[in-house]
């Protein structure tokens, strides 16, 4: 029996000894320097603070120990710290009400949870951050789960909650405190006092820790390790590490070992061979030329942008704004908008029959995450579009609309002045692609601001209203208000000037620019899918099967290849079943399906029991049968619709309640029974699908 | 006329200690009919002891709870703490001490006294059972006054005070339909009391 497979049988409170035969010589420092800080903390020293981080009161905090001694720190800066790389820089949560529960239970014994506040949100750039995040909030959160359990945080099943309640006897067995306290603190019928000082006890325990607690921590953390690795590995003790290094087991290792083959050692396995001889994966080689599949896509993402350029240089005074020309990743719209004042969807109604046919033919596909191996359609090909057009679209749209908006209001988001600044970020990703702006284009547009303060100036938002008291001829008083409309602005004459500027930039950009961003492209996300697909390939030492290698190509193959990432793996020489292409789905879905949804909301409507019919009401309603989409879609893949779950997650259950009366599974029913009509009416064969399995 | 009390501690069924002394200009006021009612205006209107208005006609905030209330925002929190315990010692409707306790809540979060959060949640918890619609000031509004029940629920359980928490979770079924709670974080305590007996 390996010496890993023995830590796993012994009790928590036995590791110590274990570990101390295992733990490499050079680290001993560490495991003593990690014992003073914890002590300090356990005996409830104000170790940690919290101040402002670089983004202010607003944004996350940054958290510094005070008192460190300055060999121990020494000692802990073998923990990588992630550096930063733009003015944000690396922040996450971080368990500080945990790490400093017993600070806090001394100060304000009876209301110490609350006034530890939640979780916290601060910035992991210091070593001082990463030592709380890395090893004391992972010991102290297991400790103080007890307290979470009883307010209801933490895992929501019976089984969840037995497995870190076992994590936090352990945690107590490893570092060599009683149990007791658990036990009473695990009694429903406390009452508020005596749960004060149960918690009190409790926490009260660990100030009196052992003088070996560096040692038990370490101990502690290599056991949670030891867990994670042989709940992967195989019977002869081997397992990759790409299989056992999640976010959580890799931080871990950082902490504690360091890295792989010191683990391996530490649990007196070997390494697998993938590990222990990597395999060699082919260095990824674009061809100069794009493959057919590619040429047809960028051609059409051309003809878009010539498109886009035409709308706007003709843009003038009286015209519709072009505020929905772009196309957007996710529709917000829904279908009854139309019915509304404003008219929608100019998306897809300024380009030409013909390219949209193409746009759908090339675009409209994709396979669901759990069907990799048969295509679908993609209701929305646009979507697919956009992410293609970003980040240059995002760029020439602002500057025209805020040509726009300013010029005939009724407000603009920004002034002429504010825009270079605003997109220093989008200029700058447009530069990283290789098609970078002139920023000259800024003070042209700005030299007509000399003449037109206008462009510069923040239009205000503040409305009048004035109310007029009287008496009509019968002596009855009369009220009259009056909610002035805002001023209407109208410069055509320097919108004209504005429009020109920017059309005769865009055509210079397009005309040098647009090719080579196109290319960069297609080559940033073939090369992206090619790296991801061998790195876990590399990892598990063989092919990986279609579903684990799908994350890594699906992308790719859906913006250049209609979904086939048999295509796509084949164009770029990869190697395993992600070759094989996926096949067309036999089943057709309705051509109508935006009037079908429609109808399944006004058959909601007529269902739903509650009597009220306010405008949320339809909203919500038409909302919910947005998800007849999702429905056929997956009767698409499999003939068959998906669980309840995949459609009304429980995140709808309020507005499920509130709008149709019953719980998610019944409103479900509901939903499939309308949509079998709907499916009915037309004769589509989905009708007879539409059953909850 | 509206019922009026001469402080929040003497609506029956409400404990709440003094724990200021009361604003002076505004002891012995009280409510009289409006003299001359105007449309949908008010039909009363709050004067001081000697019977003079205590704002303009026609004004709809006129009670010294709300008139002591009136700077509260602009106020730094240890300032916003004197003025809403002074407006809970002075003379107001219902809807005048549910108003002052809400803004009590924010200012005890605001200071992490979680004990004094403890007895505003309490006496606000009480306000309204006395009568929901009164402390909701009409029945149209009556979809906020569960608001302190789930505020008092949520201290309870944070701390782990299950047999509290129960005991506020059971007053909700006290609750007119509309005033039920809108969200309510599962699991709740009772929930929470079956999964210890579970785990035990």
């Amino acid at each position: 029996v390996t010496p890993g497979r023995r830590l796993l049988e012994t009790s928590a409170d036995q590791w110590v000894a274990l570990h101390r035969s295992r733990w490499p010589d050079d680290l001993s420092g560490y495991e003593v320097a990690l014992g003073r800080l914890l002590a300090r903390v356990m005996a409830g020293e104000a170790v940690v603070t919290l101040c402002d981080g670089r983004r202010g009161s607003e944004g996350p905090v940054r958290v510094q120990l005070c008192g460190l001694d300055p060999a121990d720190r020494k000692e802990f800066s073998r923990l990588p710290v992630p550096e930063v790389e733009d003015d944000r820089g690396p922040a996450g949560a971080l368990d500080l009400a945990a790490i400093r529960l017993p600070e806090i239970l001394r100060q304000e014994p009876r209301w110490s949870i609350s006034a530890a506040g939640f979780r916290n949100y601060a910035e992991f750039d210091s070593l001082d951050a990463v030592i709380c995040q890395r090893l004391l909030a992972p010991i102290l959160g297991d400790l103080a789960y007890v307290l979470r359990l009883r307010a209801g945080d933490g895992p929501k099943t019976k089984k969840g909650r037995l497995v870190r309640m076992e994590r936090c006897r352990e945690a107590h067995a490893a570092l060599g405190f009683g149990a007791d306290p658990l036990t009473v603190l695990l009694n429903p019928d406390l009452s508020a006092d005596a749960v004060v000082a149960a918690r009190a006890a409790l926490v009260g325990s660990w100030a009196e820790c052992p003088v070996d607690l560096g040692e038990r921590a370490l101990a502690l953390l290599c056991g949670r390790l030891a867990k994670a690795y042989y709940s992967k590995a195989r019977k002869d003790g081997t397992v990759e590490a790409a299989r056992v290094l999640t976010s959580d087991s890799a931080g871990l290792l950082e902490a504690t070992l360091g890295d792989w083959p010191t683990l391996v050692t530490y649990l007196g396995e070997v390494q697998a061979i993938a590990d222990a001889e990597p395999i060699d994966t082919p260095q990824v080689k674009l061809p100069p030329d794009p493959p057919p599949e590619i040429d047809e896509r960028v051609l059409v993402l051309r003809e878009w942008w010539e498109m886009y350029d035409a709308r706007h240089a003709a843009q003038h005074a009286g015209m519709e704004a072009l505020s929905d020309l772009v196309p957007t990743r996710w529709d917000y719209s829904l279908p009854n908008e139309n019915e509304g004042q404003r008219r929608r969807g100019l998306d897809r109604r300024a380009i030409d029959p013909d390219l949209i046919a193409r746009i759908e033919a090339l675009w409209g596909w994709q396979v669901l995450d759990r069907q990799p191996d048969t295509l679908v359609c993609d209701l929305r090909p646009l979507g697919v579009l956009a992410e293609l057009l970003e980040p240059a679209a995002v760029f020439w749209n602002e500057l025209a609309l805020t040509a726009w908006f300013l010029c005939f209001g009724p407000y603009s988001r920004r002034t002429l002045d504010q825009l270079e600044g605003h997109q220093a970020e989008v200029r700058r990703e447009l530069a990283e692609l290789g098609a970078p702006i002139e920023p000259a284009i800024y003070e042209e547009l700005m030299a007509l601001a000399v003449e037109h303060v206008f462009l510069v100036e923040q239009a205000s938002f503040s409305l009048g209203i004035s109310i007029g008291i009287g008496f009509d001829g019968e002596g009855q008083p009369t009220v009259e208000s009056n909610v002035p409309e805002p001023e209407q602005r109208s410069h055509p004459a320097v919108f004209d000037a504005l429009r020109d500027i920017i059309t005769k930039h865009r055509r210079t950009w397009l005309e040098q620019e647009l090719p080579r961003l196109l290319d960069r492209l297609w080559r940033r996300d073939l090369e992206a899918a090619a790296e991801a697909y061998w790195r876990r390939y590399r990892g598990r030492g063989k092919a990986p099967t279609v579903k684990q290698a799908l994350p890594d190509v699906q992308a790719a193959a859906r913006r250049w290849f209609g979904a086939d990432h048999g295509g796509l793996a084949r164009f770029l020489g990869l190697d395993g079943p992600i070759t094989g292409s996926p096949v067309m789905s036999p089943r057709a879905l309705p051509h109508d399906l935006a009037e079908l949804q429609h109808e399944v909301a006004q058959r909601l409507t007529a269902e739903a029991p509650t009597p009220d019919g306010g405008v949320d009401r339809s909203y919500n309603l038409e909302r919910l049968a947005l998800q007849a989409r999702t429905v056929l879609t997956v009767w698409q893949a499999t003939g068959a619709v998906p669980p309840r779950s995949g459609v009304f997650g429980t995140g709808l259950r309020w507005t499920v309640e509130q709008t149709l009366g019953c719980d998610l599974d019944d409103g479900y029913r509901l939903l499939l029974a309308a949509v079998r009509d709907a499916l009915e009416r037309r004769g589509h064969p989905a009708a007879a699908s539409m059953v909850v399995e | 006329v509206t019922q009026w009390f001469e402080q929040l501690g003497a609506v029956p069924g409400v404990v709440w200690e003094r724990r200021v002394e009361p604003e002076p200009r505004f002891v012995g006021a009280h409510l009289v009919p409006q003299a001359r009612p105007y449309l949908d205006g008010p039909q009363v209107r709050w004067v001081d002891v000697r019977g003079r208005p205590l704002a303009d006609e026609w004004t709809y905030r006129d009670s010294p709870v709300q008139l002591l209330l009136e700077g509260f925002y602009e106020a730094e929190v240890t300032r916003q703490l004197a003025l809403v315990l002074q407006a809970l010692e002075a003379p107001g409707m219902a809807s005048d001490y549910a108003e002052a306790l809400g803004r009590a809540q924010e200012v005890a979060q605001t200071l992490a006294d979680f004990g004094l959060l403890e007895l505003i949640l309490h006496a606000h918890v009480a306000l309204v059972l006395v009568d929901p619609e009164a402390a909701a000031g009409g029945h149209e509004r009556l979809d906020y006054v569960a608001g302190p029940f789930v505020a008092l629920l949520n201290l309870y359980q944070r701390e782990g005070f299950l047999l509290e928490a129960v005991k506020v979770e059971a007053l909700l079924d006290r609750l007119p339909a509309g005033a039920q709670p809108r969200y309510l974080s599962e699991p709740g305590p009772g929930q929470m009391v079956e999964a210890l007996r579970e785990l035990a």
